[in-house]
């Protein structure tokens, strides 16, 4: 038993640089991303007598439906993990420039899409993942998700445009 | 302009109410609330993120300001993409796996596939309370039982 304890710690090793990177750009707070990993690969070793496939597409699609129940009951109970991080315009054009800003401009423009417009954006930009591969983890057609990214992008440049462009 | 991304439940939802209680500014941008700019700029944007065109540029050979700013926001997706996990969270996830599944491992080959090919790990060891044992091995304990059955029945 401790043998296949470790052998789920290499998968965990393996997988958890880009499990964290997606539930944290989708949930926006470090903490949630932790527990969902958490909850995400205890639920996996629980059930790994139902992977059929790549484990990878496996758990990627655990954690993103933990970040899908995260993201309807934030919203259901009201709170806006978004509010602190709201652009400032208060800010001089100086400071406008820096790198921090956008960074904070671009996880609030991302917390303004919805679930599936985000989650496309952070599979194709964040994460570099191609259309090919994306169809493949979310299950559905390449054209589906270019579409969806084209929204994500315009609904992004339109929310960031009057400050930046 | 907007378009259905799913014209086969788009009745549906035209029958339910919205449960989001939020006024339309407030609210998370739904996929069929996002018009589509069908301009030559979007379209040019698009293909140049998508890899399939040049970036989109000025008479004087500079970025567009809608390019310059994607140009930025890919830097910056670029940044995010080399983030690791913290370091206490692979342990925290281990301490917190329940003990009593382990032995539920052992029947799922796609664990041990991944493994295999994560790891180069060892060979996964035999479930509790199963023996393995090469079929040869098997037809020569058959052969001896029959023959020491037959000793038998001629002493008797």
């Amino acid at each position: 038993m401790a043998g296949d304890r470790e052998a789920f710690a290499v998968l965990v090793t393996k997988y958890s640089d880009a499990l964290y990177r997606h539930a944290l750009n989708m949930t926006g707070s470090p903490d949630v991303a932790e527990d969902i990993m958490q909850a995400s690969f205890i639920k996996a070793f629980s059930h790994l007598g139902e992977v059929r496939g790549r484990f990878d597409a496996w758990i990627f699609r655990i954690v993103a439906n933990g970040c899908k129940d995260w993201l309807k009951n934030i919203r259901r109970s009201h709170v806006s993990y978004e509010e602190d991080d709201q652009p400032s315009h208060l800010t001089t054009p100086d400071e406008e420039l820096t790198r921090s800003e956008l960074r904070i401009d671009l996880d609030w423009a991302l917390g303004q899409l919805s679930h599936s417009l985000r989650e496309a954006f952070v599979m194709k930009h964040v994460e570099g993942r191609s259309y090919e591969e994306m169809a493949d983890m979310l299950d559905s057609t390449v054209g589906a998700l270019k579409m969806r990214v084209h929204r994500a992008r315009e609904a992004l440049q339109a929310l960031l445009e009057g400050k930046y462009a | 302009m907007m378009m259905d991304m799913n014209p086969d439940d788009a009745l549906a939802d035209r029958d339910t109410p919205t449960s989001d209680w939020r006024p339309a500014g407030e609210r998370p941008l739904s996929d069929r609330e996002v018009p589509l700019r069908h301009d030559g700029a979007m379209a040019a944007l698009n293909a140049w993120l998508d890899g399939e065109a040049p970036a989109p540029r000025t008479a004087n050979s500079q970025l567009t300001p809608e390019a310059e700013l994607w140009s930025r926001i890919s830097v910056e997706a670029a940044s995010r993409r080399k983030l690791r996990t913290p370091s206490h969270v692979a342990a925290q996830i281990m301490n917190a796996l329940p003990s009593s599944t382990a032995a539920r491992l052992v029947a799922a080959p796609a664990f041990h596939a991944s493994v295999t090919t994560v790891a180069r790990a060892q060979p996964a060891p035999t479930a509790p309370g199963r023996i393995s044992m090469p079929p040869t091995a098997i037809a020569i304990m058959a052969v001896v039982c029959m023959a020491l059955g037959a000793v038998f029945a001629r002493m008797m």
